[in-house]
Order: structure tokens, then C-alpha cells, then sequence
């Protein structure tokens, strides 16, 4: 397991996996990096993952702009839930840790993955039982979450003040947004492949 | 101690794994199989994949039954033949790749190893080029990566990707993907993704071993 974990941080910082990660990286931001929220985003990774090998959702079609859709909402009550009065902070941070498992495991449909060597494997393998793979491919989602684990210690170690956290929210929600939005219109493929050319040129 | 400084050691500890994580990857198995009672010759000191003598037991290789059709195709390059029915008689790797995807564009030396080592002892390579972007769609540009590649063997362009879903079960098609047919033309070996390099070559020499 622990090679297809080191084989998913590397592809965590490549086009492939850059999607899947953009709405996790926004909501560890703009929810100050909670333990809670990154918990989720975890769990919400790995439930994709175990989809994703089980083959039994399609990677393009009527799911991406849905998908879009689900992610473009989702991280707007995010940034709309400080706004609502009266909300006590625990609800609100339940509300966001469900949000955000709920969102990482939707986008988990924008991964257009890199199959090296340890995910082939798993890939292969699944084609004859999906059992004996799946901690394999938890181990891999897991190690592609690093780099919004390295986020949510960064927020944590900065510990902005609660006006800069505010911006740095909006900031991040606004590009969360935007990359939701372009799914929902069907635009997921020219985003991949602009990732992709800009990363290889 | 101050949780935001632990909290900083974190984020640096996990930069630093990120990090690691590419200064320390291997290449994977670059290593081709050889018969395990050939004798390490002169040339074995060098330390190539294409002369390191690595035994690897072959693998299984159920005849998982005729191999699809090449559906609503746009043609071949490189190539004199037009249906993969006119290699009967050959061992055949049929790879699904695309010039763009760094993972197809790993397993090339390891196919070219293929190649040079058993294209004269009736096995071929046919690479099902199924773009994943619109400019890989564009013939010029296939010809360009397959010069810049070393691709020399016969390329089936699979535009609108019918093939590649065909032959692949369920709602998800991968690239790159290795099917390997017997002389026959039946599907007896299938991986995904990099790798298991050593294990196609030992499966290349099995089934060329086999009796047509």
C-alpha cells in the first residue's frame, strides 16, 4: 500500500489529479482548515476512489455538468454559512465538514487519472474483484490528499485574523466557484486539457 | 508545544514528503524479462533494461476469448495491414495509448524493447491511438509524437474513441492498456497503467512459444 500512497503524492501535483483536488484545496481553506472538514474530505476522497475502481460510473457524459452543478452549490453555502445569524459553531462546522466530504467525493468524477504503475495494478486487479483492492486504492486517495493536508497545516500555522481568513475564503471560493461553473457548462475537458498543455509546455 | 508552530513543522513535513515522493521513485520495473536458463552474455554488465537478465515467472494467461472488432476506426498509419485479422499467425500487443498522456508516453522504450527484441520472431505491436484532447486528435500531430516517440510500429486511429470503449468493459476505458493476443487472435493477457514490464515480456515469450 505504501508505494500506490507515494505514487498518488506524485500525481497529486499533476493535471490529472489537480481537478479532483481543487475543490478540497478551496474548502480547506475556507474552512480555516478544520480537522473536521479535512476528515470528510478524506473519507469523501476514498468513497470515490472505491467507486471509481468499481467501474460502475461513467467519467463523462450527463455526471460532469451535474457534478459541476453539485459543487458549484455546494461551495456557495459554504461561503453563505457565516452570514446566516444565530448559527452556532459547531452546526456550522458540521455543516461544512459534511459539505465538504460531500464535495470531494462529487468531483471525484473530474479525476482523469495518471495510471502509473501501483494504480494499474489496482485497476487490473479490480477487474476480477474489487474486494482485495480497496485498500490500495484508500491508500492512494489518501496519499493524493497531501497537498490539502499541507494546506490545512499552512492555515493553521498562519492562523489568519478572522478578516483575513474571511478574504482568503472568498478568494479561494471565488476559484472554486469559477472551476465548478465551467464543469456545470460543460467545459471540464478543455480545463483538463489546459492543465495539461500548460503543465507540459 | 504552540500549535501553530506544530502546525508549521507539519506543513513542512508534508512538503518534504511531497518532495521525497519524486526524488525517490524508481522507474518501476524497467527490467525485461529473459529466459531464465539464458546465459548472462558480456553485455549483461551494462545496465540498461534492454541487457539485464531479470527471471520473472510468466504470467497466467487465460484465453479470455477472440479479441474485439476495431469499431468505426479512421484509419492506420504506419502499416500495410488494415484489419487485425490479417496478423493471425503473430503474437499481438494491442495498446491503447495517446500521445499526451505521460503514463502512454512511459510505456514507449518498454515497447520499443518489445519490439526490437521479438519483431522478427512474429510478434507485432499495433497502438490503438484513442485521444483524449481534441489537438490529439489531429493526424499531423500523431505522426509528429510517434517521430519523436521512436512509435515505429502501426498505429489505428480511434478518433471518436468507439474501439477503446468497445474493447474495454463497464463506463470506464483507460489509457495506457496492453492486451496481448495469441496467434489465434485471443485475448490472453491485460494490464493497465505502467509497468509490470517484466511481466508482458514473459508473457510475449510464453505465447510465442506456443505452437500456431
Amino acid at each position: 500500500m505504501l508505494p500506490a500512497f507515494f505514487e498518488a503524492i506524485r500525481a497529486s501535483v499533476q493535471p490529472c489529479t489537480l481537478l479532483l483536488l481543487t475543490p478540497a484545496l478551496v474548502l480547506a481553506i475556507v474552512t480555516r482548515g478544520r480537522w473536521t472538514s479535512f476528515a470528510a474530505i478524506c473519507v469523501g476522497a476514498v468513497l470515490g476512489g472505491w467507486l471509481f475502481i468499481a467501474n460502475v460510473v461513467a467519467l463523462d457524459g450527463w455526471q460532469l455538468p451535474v457534478s459541476g452543478a453539485v459543487v458549484l452549490t455546494a461551495i456557495a453555502l459554504v461561503l453563505g454559512a457565516p452570514s446566516v445569524p444565530r448559527l452556532h459553531w459547531a452546526t456550522a462546522a458540521s455543516i461544512e465538514a459534511a459539505v465538504a466530504g460531500l464535495v470531494t467525493f462529487v468531483a471525484t468524477l473530474w479525476w482523469r487519472p495518471c495510471i502509473g504503475e501501483e494504480l494499474g495494478s489496482i485497476l487490473t486487479g479490480a477487474r476480477a474483484g474489487v474486494g482485495a483492492e480497496l485498500p490500495g486504492i484508500t491508500a492512494y486517495m489518501l496519499g493524493a490528499m497531501a497537498p490539502v493536508l499541507a494546506v490545512v497545516l499552512l492555515v493553521r500555522a498562519i492562523d489568519p485574523s478572522p478578516v483575513a481568513a474571511r478574504w482568503a475564503g472568498w478568494c479561494a471560493g471565488g476559484i472554486g466557484l469559477v472551476v465548478a461553473a465551467a464543469v456545470a457548462v460543460g467545459r471540464h475537458d478543455e480545463l483538463v486539457t489546459a492543465l495539461t498543455r500548460w503543465t507540459t509546455s | 508545544m504552540n500549535p501553530r508552530l506544530l502546525a508549521g513543522v507539519g506543513a513542512v513535513v508534508v512538503a518534504l514528503v511531497i518532495g521525497a515522493a519524486f526524488v525517490l521513485a524508481d522507474d518501476g520495473d524497467p527490467a525485461p524479462a529473459v529466459q531464465s536458463d539464458a546465459a548472462p552474455t558480456a553485455s549483461t554488465a551494462d545496465t540498461s533494461p534492454t541487457t539485464t537478465p531479470v527471471a520473472v515467472a510468466t504470467p497466467d494467461l487465460p484465453n479470455r476469448g477472440p479479441h474485439p472488432e476495431l469499431v468505426d476506426i479512421d484509419g492506420w498509419l504506419q502499416s500495410d495491414v488494415t484489419s487485425l485479422e490479417e496478423l493471425r499467425g503473430k503474437v499481438v500487443a494491442v495498446q491503447f495509448w495517446t500521445f499526451a498522456c505521460r503514463n502512454c508516453r512511459a510505456t514507449i522504450p518498454h515497447m520499443q524493447e518489445l519490439y526490437e527484441r521479438y519483431g522478427d520472431q512474429g510478434f507485432e505491436i499495433v497502438g490503438i491511438h484513442a485521444p483524449e484532447f481534441g489537438y490529439e486528435a489531429e493526424v499531423p500531430n500523431i505522426e509528429e509524437a510517434a517521430a519523436e516517440l521512436g512509435v515505429t510500429w502501426p498505429i489505428v486511429l480511434d478518433t471518436n474513441k468507439r474501439t477503446f470503449h468497445s474493447w474495454q468493459e463497464g463506463p470506464t476505458a483507460h489509457w495506457p492498456r496492453i492486451y496481448l493476443l495469441d496467434r489465434d487472435g485471443n485475448i490472453r493477457y491485460d494490464h493497465i497503467g505502467e509497468g509490470r514490464y517484466a511481466e508482458t515480456d514473459a508473457a510475449v515469450q510464453a505465447l510465442l512459444a506456443e505452437p500456431s
